[in-house]
């Protein structure tokens, strides 16, 4: 079959456009420049869109630096205000198992950035550097002291014995010799008792 | 224009256009537009109003789904082909849809007889339209692609074997029950509806 062979039949004409109702024809111009403004305004839109995108996405960032530049200040004069104010804070008021140590004239734990200080001679001034090495030494205690000082606590404190017997009992097992030794002069009565009769009873067993 | 430069003009073009570049969309449009207008001209049997209104949507939802476009998978012609065709059965449906809801009015019962004749010549035209139209939707895509290429594209038989990759005798195989397909529902009495 041939295209132009082919005889052009009633199915030609239906198919090939010669039938159309009043107002076919070509597209009018009028649609073909309104579309072409429509679409084109939404390509515009979408572009205006993206670029306040950019620039907001562009203003986030450099006002985030800003804040954390700032931020970053204010955490590097904090150590300076809080020890010319004699002020105690988080970072060095650490748990229950350690303690400060007034008056005592031990070289202070510092924070990084005051170590730098320092170490490279450049505090802020010497008044800043005097109270940093003024700063209390936080002592870590052994477990022996933690335990006997929790004795203490239920036996003077509480009243319980009882409680303040396990916890000497337990201290006496982690207790180095000086330790016992300081336990056995200047413990309370019950701890005194204890060291005396753990005391006693190492010695039956040398003995024996 | 070869297919792989049409290709690679079609990449460049839709690449700047999603970047929001007006005059690579205006190309698009420019050298896309006639080939829609008379896709959904063809399938409407040119009714004007519908026509507008159909390449209005195409052109809306072309915008829209950019994006979607892959040019490597065919023109930028055939895909708002593809959007026009959905288009086009939403037009249909809701048509069908507002039929149902408005019985026509009977003119012939009341038009008095100077006016007659133009009235009646022009239901006679809109009632083929609607057959036309109905029997285009009624096709399988196959058939419709291959009546498009010979009716719409005015394509030779070899040139759609080529396209195709089909022997020419295939294609006009598949013409000629394309052809025959369209004839039984076009001449169904309840096609139009």
């Amino acid at each position: 079959m041939n295209d132009t062979a082919q005889p052009h039949d009633e199915l030609d004409a239906l198919l090939g456009g010669e039938v159309s109702v009043s107002g076919g024809g070509d597209p009018s111009h009028a649609l073909r420049e309104a579309l072409r403004g429509k679409s084109t305004a939404a390509f515009v839109r979408r572009r205006r869109r993206r670029r306040a995108f950019r620039v907001a996405g562009m203003a986030a960032c450099y006002l985030m630096g800003v804040v954390t530049i700032y931020a970053f200040q204010q955490v590097s004069a904090m150590p300076a205000d809080r020890t010319a104010s004699g002020d105690t804070t988080a970072a060095t008021a650490t748990a229950a198992t350690t303690t400060d140590a007034p008056g005592s004239a031990k070289r202070a734990d510092s924070t990084p950035v005051e170590r730098r200080q320092i170490a490279a001679g450049e505090p802020e001034n010497e008044h800043v550097r005097a109270a940093l090495l003024e700063r209390p030494k936080i002592v870590k205690k052994s477990r022996f002291d933690s335990l006997r000082e929790l004795g203490d606590r239920h036996l003077l404190g509480d009243r319980n014995p009882e409680r303040a017997l396990r916890c000497y009992r337990m201290a006496l097992r982690y207790a180095t010799e000086e330790e016992r030794e300081s336990a056995a002069q200047d413990g309370t009565w019950l701890l005194r008792v204890i060291c005396l009769d753990a005391k006693q009873e190492h010695e039956h067993a040398s003995k024996s | 224009m070869s297919p792989p430069d049409r290709l690679s003009r079609e990449q460049l073009l839709h690449a700047a256009a999603l970047a929001g570049d007006e005059r690579a969309w205006q190309a698009l449009y420019d050298g896309a537009f006639d080939g829609v207008d008379r896709y959904v001209q063809w399938r409407l049997a040119g009714r004007r109003a519908a026509v507008d209104e159909v390449v209005q949507e195409t052109w809306l939802t072309a915008v829209r789904l950019l994006d979607r476009f892959e040019p490597r998978r065919g023109s930028f012609t055939q895909w708002l082909r593809g959007i026009a065709s959905n288009a086009l059965r939403n037009h249909l449906r809701r048509d069908a849809l507002r039929r149902k809801a408005f019985q026509p009015f009977d003119e012939s019962q009341y038009a008095d007889a100077s006016g007659n004749g133009t009235a009646g010549r022009h239901d006679e035209q809109t009632e083929r339209a609607d057959r036309i139209t109905a029997a285009l939707a009624a096709l399988p895509d196959h058939y419709e692609e291959v009546l498009r290429a010979k009716y719409v594209d005015a394509m030779s038989v070899n040139e759609i074997a080529k396209e195709r990759g089909q022997t020419p005798k295939a294609v006009e195989s598949l013409l000629t029950r394309a052809r025959e397909a369209f004839r039984a529902v076009y001449e169904q009495p309840d096609a139009s509806r």
